[in-house]
């Protein structure tokens, strides 16, 4: 009974988050918000793949933010140079993805920890480096722009609020999978990776294999996230893709809870749209977020998902005794 | 030819001995607490702006009262982060945790500095600037500061760890914090002032680089990251090969560019930290962490 409940509620709040995801552009419809509304479920899908190597594998990766500028200019590199259907960049950048997913898993079977960290720090910057000074397939510090709409089959996506509804589709069928992944063998078996390697091995699973499965998946979706950028922005330049702005990523992680999926879009929403909602505090409001999210992390470093699920156990458990005591069900 | 070869070089050992420096800054903190210390980069911001922008722009005050402030505020900078911030953090589940700390931090420091300093950069007039000839080498007076400073600060901090008793006290807690604290060494006290000794190199290194890059929100992130190069190349967690490493992938980095467009300049050091980390992860001198 108590299962049902608890499953229940979290229906109810992925209903809420849906519903509000639908109508929101319809209520806020300039362009200016459905643009962040993308940005969030770009933020969102990116993440997914983050929580994915970093929550369930336990392996480093500070580099998202280059996957996501790999995806973008990958796109836009084609769309511009070829203006072919928008087809060949998502595969191009799939191509990508690939390459770079086994490019990065490789050294994670060999050092762990700080030193990874380490690896994807320095493949971010010369992801950026790169992207900064190759002018003549990047177009250097000036980006790329102008390039041609997204077009799928003919259909010309030609408005903000048709792209964001198509990103949305795909984020929400990624969070079902997300969530999937983490309750299937392959999620437990992530897990253990991340808990006790030398169990997994005991017990004849690859950890080999489930490292790069995990690094895979992240790229997959990081530069996934790129291609829709790429989509909405109509631009992309190397300012956006700084490690700096990298930092991003790790903190929706850590926010929102590190291994959850609800995790992940609390995360995405908070950092991506707090900014916006806390502009009344004028030019203070990124010390308070920063200063908050560390104090937060100091005090409960698992998330505020995490966190919720914790106090929720906290209050079963309290129902429970007190039911006991009193004989009511719970 | 040789004559601009002998110039890269200087240029390449003066930014070597920075890259050595930010090395030697946070493996005080590794190897003293555990912990990766990824703010490096905006403490050193923080001294140059101090320096810069409270002590000589701000108050007037001469460079040496300016310098001796400086390391003074950083010393008591790094000690209070140390027991305020990075105390819990060195206590995380997961090394994971403390590292995204110390990257939130730096924003905190970054978004501080901004705030009290203004978005603009600015640079010091006069301060370092001029040129030494020696022959028919012409470089930059800033790169000979660095080196010899750099080589004196060195100098310094291995005769203080290995002469006198607070200096054996932070190596002793690096070895083995019980056996330290039975020996009654006040292991947080001698974590803090490890801190407050990395900040007061940040310091150093701080007002170093100013004639190199004037002073901005952004001015160590590079020479930040060129950092952990140095230690992944010299041997990571070790001041003899930080410093050895510092100065290799200062060298290689300058005389890239007899080989490499100069663009592609900044991507040397990370390319040869990948490397180094995927042939032979203890570093050129082989250490074991």
């Amino acid at each position: 009974m108590n299962t049902k409940k608890r499953n229940s509620t979290s229906l109810i709040l992925a209903a809420i988050c849906l519903a509000a995801a639908i109508v929101l552009p319809l209520v806020y419809s300039a362009t200016y918000f459905v643009q962040l509304f993308s940005q969030t479920l770009i933020n969102l899908i990116a993440v997914l793949g983050l929580n994915v190597v970093m929550g369930m594998a336990g392996q480093s990766n500070l580099g998202t933010i280059a996957l996501v500028a790999l995806g973008s200019y990958t796109t836009a590199i084609i769309a511009d140079r070829t203006g072919s259907t928008t087809i060949v960049g998502l595969l191009a950048a799939l191509v990508v993805a690939l390459i770079v997913g086994l490019m990065l898993g490789y050294p994670s079977l060999r050092v762990n920890g700080i030193f990874l960290s380490l690896t994807t720090m320095a493949f971010a910057q010369i992801v950026y480096s790169l992207a900064n000074n190759m002018g003549w397939l990047t177009g250097g510090s000036m980006g790329i722009k102008g390039y041609p709409k997204p077009n799928l089959f003919g259909w010309e996506i030609g408005s903000q609020r048709q792209l964001y509804y198509l990103i949305l589709v795909i984020a929400v069928l990624l969070v079902v999978l997300s969530a999937r992944l983490a309750k299937s063998k392959y999620g437990r078996a992530m897990k253990a990776v991340r808990d006790n390697p030398e169990a997994v091995e005991s017990i004849g699973l690859s950890v080999t294999k489930l490292k790069m499965m995990a690094f895979l998946i992240a790229t997959v979706l990081g530069c996934l996230a790129g291609v829709f950028y790429a989509w909405v922005m109509q631009y992309v330049g190397p300012t956006t893709f700084t490690t700096d702005q990298g930092t991003k990523y790790v903190v929706m992680l850590m926010l929102g809870g590190i291994g959850s999926t609800a995790g992940m879009v609390i995360g995405a929403i908070l950092v991506t749209c707090l900014p916006e909602i806390l502009r009344f505090m004028g030019d203070y409001y990124q010390l308070v977020f920063y200063s908050i999210t560390l104090i937060i992390l100091l005090v409960y470093p698992k998330g505020l998902a995490n966190l919720f699920m914790e106090i929720k156990e906290k209050f079963r458990l309290r129902g429970t005794a007190g039911a006991a005591g009193k004989g009511k069900e719970d | 030819m040789l004559q601009s070869i002998i110039q890269l070089l200087v240029t390449g050992v003066a930014l070597g001995f920075v890259y050595a420096l930010v090395g030697v800054e946070y493996t005080l903190i590794w190897q003293s607490s555990g912990l990766l210390n990824v703010a490096h980069n905006m403490l050193i911001t923080t001294a140059a702006y101090v320096f810069a922008g409270t002590f000589i722009l701000g108050l007037g005050w001469p460079v040496w009262l300016g310098v001796l402030a400086t390391l003074v505020v950083m010393f008591i900078l790094g000690y209070l982060i140390s027991a305020i911030i990075f105390n819990p953090l060195r206590s995380m589940p997961l090394t994971m945790y403390s590292i995204v700390g110390t990257m939130i931090f730096a924003k905190v420091i970054n978004e501080a500095l901004r705030l009290i300093y203004g978005p603009y950069t600015f640079t010091i007039n006069g301060f370092m600037t001029g040129v030494i000839r020696l022959g028919n080498v012409v470089f930059a007076k800033a790169y000979g500061v660095i080196i010899v400073v750099a080589v004196v600060i060195i100098v310094l901090l291995q005769s203080f760890l290995k002469l006198t008793k607070p200096g054996k006290a932070i190596r002793c807690v690096s070895q083995n914090k019980n056996a330290a604290s039975i020996m009654g060494i006040n292991v947080d006290v001698s974590i803090n002032v490890s801190t407050g000794l990395s900040c007061v190199i940040c310091g150093i290194i701080g007002i170093l680089v100013i004639p190199l890059y004037t002073v901005s929100l952004t001015m160590s992130n590079m020479i930040g990251l060129k950092g952990w190069a140095a230690g992944i190349v010299g041997g990571f967690g070790y001041i003899p090969g930080t410093i050895v490493g510092g100065l290799l992938i200062g060298i290689v980095e300058s005389m890239s560019v007899l080989a490499i467009p100069s663009t592609y300049k900044d991507i040397v050091a990370f390319v040869l930290l990948i490397v180094v980390l995927l042939i032979r992860p203890g570093g050129i001198m082989r250490h074991r962490i």
